[in-house]
């Protein structure tokens, strides 16, 4: 793996190849028939169910950047795609009514669903899941006569996301529970009404992929290099206290030193945004010098779908590990029939 | 025009014919050793990190991928050695990218089992002297 440097200069980025591992590569190449041994190593640095903070050290960015693609277009999720809309006197229009539904995350398992045929006309269990949305708008009763504030004079002013109740279809009882097929977040807002509206719909999820429709995405996915700092003189006094504006908090401390001089000392350069604002004063431009390394990658993701955060990624190298089975069986299908001929 | 169900229209005849995965080019550029193959339904999430793969082999004298149109799902990918067949080098290549991705999902998932042990019992404790 190359393990070159990107240095961060005032106008331009300068790709450093590490010269010394080209020959260490080269030491690899000449055994091609041993198992490839995969040099790197994962750390996670922070993680929950709804984000991901993990390092990938000694790893091609060509495949991380195969992990996030697939995050945000091949992981599926499951997301209302066809809405039946019986009766709608809201100002919300049906077609801006169905979009906002569409794009309401779904506490749904996709792993329990198959993707539905194209040519399907009738829902089944095994492939959708079914909503329905049924709320009228009514003055409230109990209101004082000078109440002025709209949503205690009316009920139901506001259509949330937590009126959506699921209709179970088929044996989805015995499998689901109420609470796992909700909505993500309960107070998402659909749709405002005014006394004597009604919105009465059924909607229908299926599973589907970011590729087709964003709203099937199931998170966010993104990375960057881990930047370095090091300065290159002594930096102290009042062009320390500048040299530590310049990067994000936390990224260069002024320390006392022993003779009472403040110096400037980088504490952690891992925080960096790499906004090179240190090349804006003249005085200390050439105090820093400012790298990436290419092979130490800080990855993040986030969920907003029933997956939680690391599910996503290892779902993702699922997919990249089913897309060499597909071709590997498709190769295979090719040299047998050589062989035949 | 033909409608389905649903009022769409229904798709042409010709979409839906099964498409190879896996095809390669023939003409004058194209031997035993030397192959342009053609991926279908894939962009460059799998051709950036094949490409990479393929190059470390040594007996790949030349080795690239492009997408000849971006509004055609499919992705050309050309491999030229001198001696050894370059389907053989195309296998041995997507074995050694499947091997990496199962070594990168065995450590993800030690590393997420490692996390959870090592931070989950502290909030537990923090329950328990509460």
């Amino acid at each position: 793996m190359e393990t070159g440097k990107i240095t961060l200069q005032e106008f331009q980025l300068v790709y450093e190849k590490d010269s010394s591992n080209l020959s260490a590569k080269k030491k690899n190449k000449k055994k091609p028939n041993e198992g490839c041994s995969v040099e790197g190593q994962v750390e996670i640095i922070k993680m929950d169910p709804q984000e991901l903070e993990i390092d990938f050290v000694g790893f091609h960015l060509s495949l991380i950047n195969a992990y996030r693609r697939i995050i945000l277009a091949e992981v599926a999720t499951i997301a209302i795609e066809k809405v039946d809309i019986f009766n709608n006197t809201s100002i919300v229009q049906d077609e801006v009514l169905a979009h906002r539904l569409g794009l309401v995350p779904l506490k749904v398992d996709p792993r329990y669903f198959e993707f539905q045929n194209k040519e399907e006309t009738e829902w089944g269990a095994q492939d959708s899941v079914q909503y329905k949305l049924n709320v009228q708008c009514t003055k409230n009763p109990h209101a004082l006569g000078d109440e002025t504030d709209p949503d205690t004079l009316y009920l139901n002013r506001k259509v949330l996301s937590s009126s959506l109740k699921w209709v179970p279809l088929g044996n989805q009882t015995d499998i689901f529970q109420e609470t796992s097929m909700q909505p993500l977040h309960d107070d998402i807002l659909l749709a405002k009404m005014n006394a004597g509206h009604e919105i009465h719909l059924n909607a229908y999820a299926v599973k589907g992929i970011g590729s087709d429709h964003a709203k099937f995405q199931p998170g966010l996915a993104w990375y960057r290099l881990l930047p370095e700092i090091e300065l290159t003189r002594e930096v102290e006094g009042e062009q320390a206290e500048l040299l530590q504006k310049c990067f994000s908090s936390g990224v260069i401390n002024v320390v006392t030193t022993p003779e009472g001089k403040k110096v400037a000392r980088v504490n952690d350069a891992r925080n960096d945004a790499c906004s090179r604002n240190v090349f804006q004063y003249d005085s200390i431009k050439d105090s820093v010098k400012l790298t990436r390394k290419t092979d130490h990658v800080i990855f993040y993701v986030e969920s907003h779908s029933a997956l939680k955060s690391f599910e996503i990624l290892e779902e993702s190298v699922n997919i990249m590990i089913g897309k060499c089975d597909l071709l590997l069986a498709e190769i295979d299908k090719y040299t047998d029939s050589d062989v035949g001929n | 025009m033909p409608v389905g169900a649903d009022g769409f229209r229904l798709p042409n005849v010709n979409e839906s014919i099964a498409k190879n995965k896996l095809e390669w080019l023939t003409g004058p550029g194209q031997n035993e050793c030397c192959r342009t193959f053609v991926i279908n339904e894939e962009d460059h999430t799998l051709g950036n990190a094949l490409k990479h793969v393929i190059i470390q082999n040594p007996a790949v004298e030349f080795c690239g991928y492009t997408i000849p149109h971006p509004m055609e799902r499919k992705i050309h990918v050309r491999i030229q050695t001198n001696k050894t067949p370059a389907v053989q080098v195309l296998h041995e290549a997507l074995k050694v990218l499947k091997e990496q991705n199962e070594v990168v999902k065995k450590m993800i998932q030690d590393e997420v089992k490692r996390y959870e042990e090592t931070h989950l019992p502290q909030e537990s404790e923090e329950m328990v002297s509460q």
